[in-house]
């Protein structure tokens, strides 16, 4: 329904290929590698997420029945700024391997950032009853999942860990207090993740981002100056850094972040506008219109990304 | 004797009614210990207090602001429903609203309630049991007046959602499809779509409900006074519109008017309306539109919002109807060329769609449209909403309808829109 009506802006995807309704890149100079899960893991670790995304997409049309490929696909589509597509594949993932916890807890993420609260809390809910530690709490044959009830099925899994942090159950607290708002509280759960997994970049990213949605731009500036020192190819973290510059009124920090992210997935792989994020020119054309200057709009309009990184002096990270 | 006989029962039940009343307050008073009152539930402290209503500014899809002049107007001393002074305001008004419609309907009044009193006033007279109706389904007020036709009983009822998908409907499709195949006695359609922002083209559309014996109902409430609609010469037999959109008067009267051939129907009718408030020939009494040298008393009707809505149309009648639709138009423009300098989207593509007096904007990207509208309104004290019906969650809604039609408030909704953008901004976990 919603369809018919909406004018929704496609970011120019145009692909011959659709699988399960994840929409594969035309033209996969990767198709036939051989080991191409590997190096795509590789890739993904390497912060080539563009590359990695290929090669990834190439070991699922060689295998389309290999969950982990979707996983891993899912996971780092999400750190490439491309959640629709990260969605299509976790939930892909777990149709084939339903108790996947990583899978699970990635899903969950992806739905709180799309404002899918009761489909992230389901989840959540779900990843507590595949996890051997905590499946004892979860009540069985209990399908609606409210947030409230949730909250206090992670809360009491947490009792049970008195002397140590499972940093995974600390993540699902910090998703759930994100989701009702509850910023401070989501701090405190992230940053006792990181206590455990201080080399985690996701998880500097997720601190960074609750602190911003929290109206702490400053200190988010800095979580996301870690996760960036630890994975500099990490581009949702870059597309969040530029989000915070917007929210302390520095602009031209906002488009050169923004800018580098964009560079920087075009740089990968020679590929054409249709792999660089919808979401990161949506915020750019939204920085520059910020900055007053009418023809650096239309640069951004028309996706010209060599002339504004020359006028803002960006260069390859 | 019958009556007597009646009388005496009636007599009786009355008297044992009394008793009986009697004695329970007899037993009410009994239990709150000695104390002779009979209320037993207690003033209201929220009522103690006085009433305090904010000032904002009221740029979402209505109603719109209300200007000094028709807020003093509805101060005016409430006389009789039905005195001479109130008939010579109603009369002014049915200029005025013939004025606004551009059209020499007899019948022509305002029906005591706000736009959804008017769309049931013109389906519930016009349409009986087992006739059917077609409704052009471009927005949530096709599903409306679907919905309200459904309830007159076992109604053949077809919504089709033959418009494209910003809201245009074909023409052919119409005829050759729906009119033809349904053959309906009347066809909705809603010139300003307020729910997506789209105006509707009606050339051509009555010339075609006519061909089929259909009489055509148009839906004005938030395109009237604000963009040219001209009622006979399209061949509209029902047309409505409401008082808090363009004409700036408070939510409460809902001008309307019938064609000819609207009321031949209508008043042929072999089966009563469903609604007595709504029926059309008391209404018509009301208002000095059936020829009789008497009216008689049908409701009360809501004079002082009879006052404003006369005002309203005094207003629209001194800038001049031409004058208001150029000035909407305008700054309508002004407004999209604003939103587009600024990264934000139309959600309406083609500019001859776009209704002037509403806009829908794209949700942008990376934000929750409902942060957006609750940070304009606590920071700016500025009302814009969010989608309706089939637009929920797609579109962000800014209405500047009539008095709040202006290049200042346009300014205005700009600046709160930038801020917005730069503080509620999304970011990814």
């Amino acid at each position: 329904c919603e369809a018919t009506w909406a004018q929704i802006e496609w970011s120019d995807v145009c692909c011959c290929l659709s699988l399960q309704g994840y929409f594969f890149n035309a033209n996969n100079p990767y198709r036939d590698a051989p080991s191409a899960f590997a190096e795509g893991q590789e890739k993904a670790r390497e912060g080539d997420l563009n590359a990695a995304v290929l090669l990834l997409e190439a070991a699922i049309l060689q295998d389309p029945q290999d969950s982990e490929a979707w996983q891993v696909l899912g996971t780092t589509q999400a750190e490439n700024e491309n959640e629709q597509a990260a969605i299509v594949s976790l939930q892909r993932c777990l149709e084939l391997r339903p108790n996947n916890l990583p899978a699970l807890m990635a899903l969950a993420v992806s739905f709180t950032n799309s404002g899918m609260q009761r489909d992230a809390c389901d989840a959540l809910r779900r990843w507590i009853s595949h996890n051997p530690r905590y499946k004892h709490l979860a009540v069985d044959g209990r399908s609606p999942s409210e947030l409230q009830e949730v909250l206090l099925l992670f809360q009491e899994a947490a009792l049970l860990n008195l002397d140590c942090v499972d940093p995974d159950l600390q993540t699902g607290l910090g998703v759930l207090f994100n989701l009702g708002s509850d910023f401070n509280r989501a701090v405190e759960a992230f940053s006792a993740a990181l206590s455990v997994r201080p080399q985690d970049y996701l998880l500097w990213n997720r601190l960074g981002a609750t602190l911003a949605n929290g109206d702490r731009s400053e200190e988010a500036v800095e979580a996301y100056g870690r996760a960036l020192e630890l994975q500099p190819g990490f581009i949702r973290s870059r597309y969040n850094l530029g989000i915070s510059c917007i929210n302390l009124g520095a602009h031209r920090e906002a488009v050169s972040n923004f800018l580098t992210a964009l560079n920087q997935q075009r740089q990968s792989q020679r590929c054409s506008h249709q792999q660089m994020s919808a979401n990161i020119w949506a915020a750019l054309r939204i920085a520059v219109s910020m900055l007053d200057r009418p023809e650096l709009f239309q640069a951004a309009s028309a996706g010209d990304l060599d002339l504004l990184m020359q006028v803002f002096d960006v260069g390859d990270v | 004797r019958w009556e007597i006989y009646i009388n005496i029962r009636v007599c009786s039940a009355y008297l044992l009614l009394n008793l009986l009343r009697g004695f329970l307050c007899f037993s009410c008073a009994c239990h709150t210990a000695g104390n002779m009152s009979s209320v037993s539930i207690p003033p209201p402290k929220c009522l103690l207090k006085s009433l305090v209503v904010p000032y904002r500014h009221m740029f979402g899809p209505g109603p719109s602001n209300v200007p000094l002049r028709i807020l003093e107007a509805g101060a005016n001393p409430v006389i009789g429903h039905m005195h001479p002074e109130i008939f010579k305001i109603m009369s002014d008004i049915k200029s005025g609203i013939q004025y606004m419609f551009q059209t020499q309907n007899n019948m022509t009044l305002a029906v005591s309630g706000t736009g959804h009193s008017a769309m049931e006033c013109a389906i519930f007279n016009a349409v009986e049991p087992g006739e059917s109706v077609l409704t052009a389904v471009n927005g949530i007020w096709g599903e409306r007046a679907a919905e309200m036709t459904e309830r007159i009983g076992k109604l053949p009822c077809y919504s089709d959602s033959f418009c494209q998908s910003y809201g245009l409907c074909d023409h052919t499709a119409i005829s050759s499809q729906a009119l033809s195949k349904h053959r309906p006695v009347l066809f909705f359609l809603a010139h300003g779509e307020s729910s997506t922002g789209v105006l509707h083209p009606l050339e051509g559309i009555g010339q075609l409900c006519h061909k089929y014996n259909c009489l055509f109902l148009v839906d004005s409430v938030a395109s009237c006074g604000g963009t040219p609609l001209y009622m006979d010469q399209l061949e509209i037999d029902i047309l409505y519109t409401g008082s808090q959109k363009v004409l700036n008067a408070p939510p409460g009267t809902a001008p309307i008017s019938f064609s000819e051939r609207a009321c031949q129907k209508i008043l042929n009718r072999r089966t009563k309306p469903v609604s007595f408030f709504l029926d059309l020939s008391w209404l018509a009494n009301y208002w000095g539109c059936d020829g009789k040298l008497s009216r008689v008393y049908h409701h009360t009707g809501p004079v002082t919002a009879f006052y404003s809505l006369r005002e309203s149309l005094a207003v629209l009648v001194e800038e001049g109807l031409q004058n208001s639709w150029e000035r909407h138009q305008e700054v309508a423009e002004y407004f999209h060329a604003g939103l587009e300098s600024m990264g934000l989207k139309l959600f309406v593509k083609p500019k001859e769609a776009r209704l002037p007096t509403v806009t829908t904007i794209v949700a942008p990207h990376g934000y929750d449209w409902k942060e957006i509208t609750a940070y304009i309104m606590k920071t700016h004290n500025l009302e814009i909403s969010g989608g309706l019906g089939p637009s929920v969650g797609l579109v962000l809604r800014v209405g500047l309808m009539g008095c709040n039609s202006s290049k200042a408030n346009v300014d205005m909704v700009l600046a709160a829109l930038k801020d917005a953008l730069k503080h509620c901004h999304k970011s990814k976990v």
